[in-house]
């Protein structure tokens, strides 16, 4: 199962003191990394008192990341049909970032969890027979999920990392 | 040899090759547009890749999503099936450049019969008989009027780059020359890239029969018999069967070897086709080569029991023949039934949407090739092929009382298609003679064919 780092991989965001914030931390901490290993899901939040805890497995994300060579069971077209942004009931919205070609992935250097994207940047490439198509965010937002790691083949249209935008425009 | 295919095409060809490779113990990778993401040779796949959006320049006539989706899925060899890029110099260069095997003929041969023109000159050079037509391509429009002076009206003009039964118009006189000329030269540019044009005698009211062939990387050359494919509706074949009505027993005998012969001596490799037309005379004349396997391929696998598509892929791989032509021994009859998403009723326009109802043909010696499935949505962007019945029987009277059988069992609803129209055809009574030529259709028209569709199943029984 999944590896998990410690607090380096919880982001903790809110308005409370820090000493609340870090009592709900160590309360909900070792709960949620429980429930991440035994759900297989790759990543957990939950909100209290306005703050809000995040628990995320990198190491599940490099397994959704393989997807184009994995032994397959006819279901690796799913991602494409996904739609591109979708928003969660808090407010909080979700946009895949998705490969532009089919060949080999390489990220953009800033791109890695927790790092905030704006909108048009080229955050990948996809190599086509050494030529490469360029990958933009058609959002801004943070990084939240990785899905394919430099050197991956991606297929078209393949999930590569998850941004989200809070509050970002209500629309 | 080869050991993992991507399959570089769709609809039921890419099921036909997945069958192939899955028999031979051989790893296949679907590659796939977004457009036939829910597609059946995909749902069926072990795996599959998706190369780009449903417009073909972006996936399937895209040489590098191809390659790269190849490359990325680690195939070792690319099978283009039919159209599409299957008959592309340029593309089986590119795929042996990145160390892949194409699985056709290689690209020096593909350029080397991709002029119509110089394999009308090639072949005629290695013994076959070609309809009296221009020498080569014809410069302009003057060099085109002295050419049919010479052959006699009516003429053809065909692209020479030009396939799949485009690019071609008849011209009756000078005048008709003229005014077609020009068209025909933009047409087959904008077509194929190429406005090289040539001129045939056209034999209007004959039959089209074309011979499979095969060869090996060491020059052996077997044909698989003949198909007859008369039953054409503007270029484009409805029919395939096996075999023909118009041969006699010498006359086929004959061209069958000599086909094989010259395709061999001419330097071909892997399977093909050899075009012909059968002249007043009641000999075949070669008209054309198709360098790739084609939709009619499972008449000619039903009748020899030679599986083509495994023989195409063993043969790219370099395996020798692994078969004589003693041992190639066509038995019965088989006829080839194209069912497409077309309105017979309205100018066979093409239909897409949903398959509400779906239900295939099945019985002895019934073999239903297709990728449909109940709920699957006909994409507007591709061709409109939806299956082929192909039947077989010992004598074509069987073939074709069984064929009946077959379409009245086969039920595709949601889109309009021509299933009706081929159980009129098999009331029509120049089909159950045998008569059936190039131009059927426009002597006979749709209308009529239609309006003998049977309407209840019990008054089958009583035709013919």
């Amino acid at each position: 199962m999944a590896k998990y780092r410690d607090l380096a991989n919880a982001d903790v965001i809110g308005s409370g003191n820090a000493e609340a914030l870090a009592e709900l931390v160590d309360a909900l901490l070792p709960i949620l990394v429980d429930r991440l290993a035994v759900t297989g899901l790759g990543e957990i939040e939950v909100e209290r008192n306005g703050a809000t805890v995040r628990v995320r497995s990198e190491a599940l994300g490099a397994v959704a990341a393989t997807s184009v060579n994995r032994p397959a069971t006819g279901t690796v077209h799913a991602g494409t049909a996904a739609p591109a942004s979708e928003r969660s009931a808090d407010g909080v919205r979700r946009h895949a970032v998705r490969a532009t070609a089919v060949g080999f992935l390489t990220l953009a250097k800033d791109v890695h969890i927790g790092a905030k994207i704006s909108r048009g940047a080229l955050v990948a490439q996809v190599e086509v027979l050494g030529i490469p198509t360029e990958v933009r965010a058609q959002h801004g937002g943070i990084v939240v999920t990785l899905k394919a790691a430099t050197g991956d083949p991606v297929e078209y249209g393949q999930e590569i990392f998850t941004l989200e935008s809070i509050g970002e425009v209500s629309k | 040899m080869i050991k993992r295919v991507l399959i570089a095409n769709r609809g039921e060809i890419a099921l036909r090759i997945l069958r192939a490779c899955r028999q031979l113990g051989i790893e296949a990778v679907v590659a796939y547009s977004e457009a036939d993401a829910d597609s059946r040779a995909v749902l069926v796949a072990d795996e599959a890749v998706c190369i780009g959006p449903a417009d073909v320049k972006a996936s399937y006539l895209s040489a590098p999503a191809i390659i790269s989706a190849a490359l990325a899925t680690g195939c070792d060899a690319i099978h283009p099936g039919y159209g599409f890029l299957s008959e592309n110099a340029a593309f089986a260069e590119a795929v042996a450049a990145h160390r892949l095997t194409f699985i056709g003929p290689s690209a020096p041969i593909l350029e080397k019969f991709h002029s119509k023109a110089a394999t009308r000159a090639l072949l005629a050079k290695h013994g076959l008989p070609t309809i009296p037509g221009s020498d080569g391509v014809v410069a302009d429009e003057a060099a085109a009027l002295a050419a049919a002076k010479r052959i006699g009206y009516p003429v053809i003009l065909k692209a020479s780059a030009g396939g799949g039964g485009r690019g071609m118009r008849v011209a009756q006189s000078e005048a008709d020359l003229s005014r077609n000329f020009a068209i025909c030269v933009q047409e087959a540019q904008a077509a194929f890239g190429d406005g090289s044009i040539y001129l045939e005698k056209y034999l209007s009211a004959t039959h089209h029969v074309e011979v499979q062939i095969a060869v090996d990387h060491e020059g052996t050359a077997l044909h698989f018999g003949e198909r007859d494919c008369s039953l054409q509706r503007r270029h484009q074949k409805l029919v395939e069967e096996s075999p023909s009505t118009a041969l006699t027993p010498r006359v086929r005998e004959d061209f069958l070897a000599r086909a094989a012969k010259a395709i061999g001596a001419a330097g071909y490799r892997n399977v093909g086709t050899l075009e012909f037309l059968v002249g007043p005379d009641g000999n075949p004349y070669f008209i054309e080569i198709n360098c790739r396997i084609q939709v009619e391929h499972p008449v000619t696998e039903v009748v020899t029991g030679v599986d083509l598509v495994a023989l195409q892929i063993a043969l790219a791989g370099g395996a020798k023949m692994p078969m004589k032509q003693s041992e190639i021994q066509a038995r019965g009859h088989a006829i080839e039934f194209r069912i497409t998403a077309e309105d017979p009723a309205h100018n066979f326009q093409p239909q897409a949407g949903e398959i509400s109802a779906y239900r295939s043909p099945s019985g002895p010696w019934v073999r239903f090739d297709s990728h449909l499935y109940a709920g699957y949505e006909v994409p507007p962007y591709y061709d409109s092929l939806l299956g082929k019945l192909i039947v077989w029987g010992a004598t074509r009277g069987e073939a074709i009382a069984r064929s009946r059988a077959a379409l009245r069992e086969l039920e595709i609803d949601g889109v309009a298609t021509t299933r009706d129209f081929f159980l009129g055809l098999l009331e029509s009574p120049a089909f159950l003679s045998g008569s059936v030529t190039t131009s059927m259709l426009d002597e006979v028209g749709t209308a009529a064919i239609l309006a003998t569709v049977p309407r209840q199943p019990g008054a089958l029984a009583t035709a013919q």
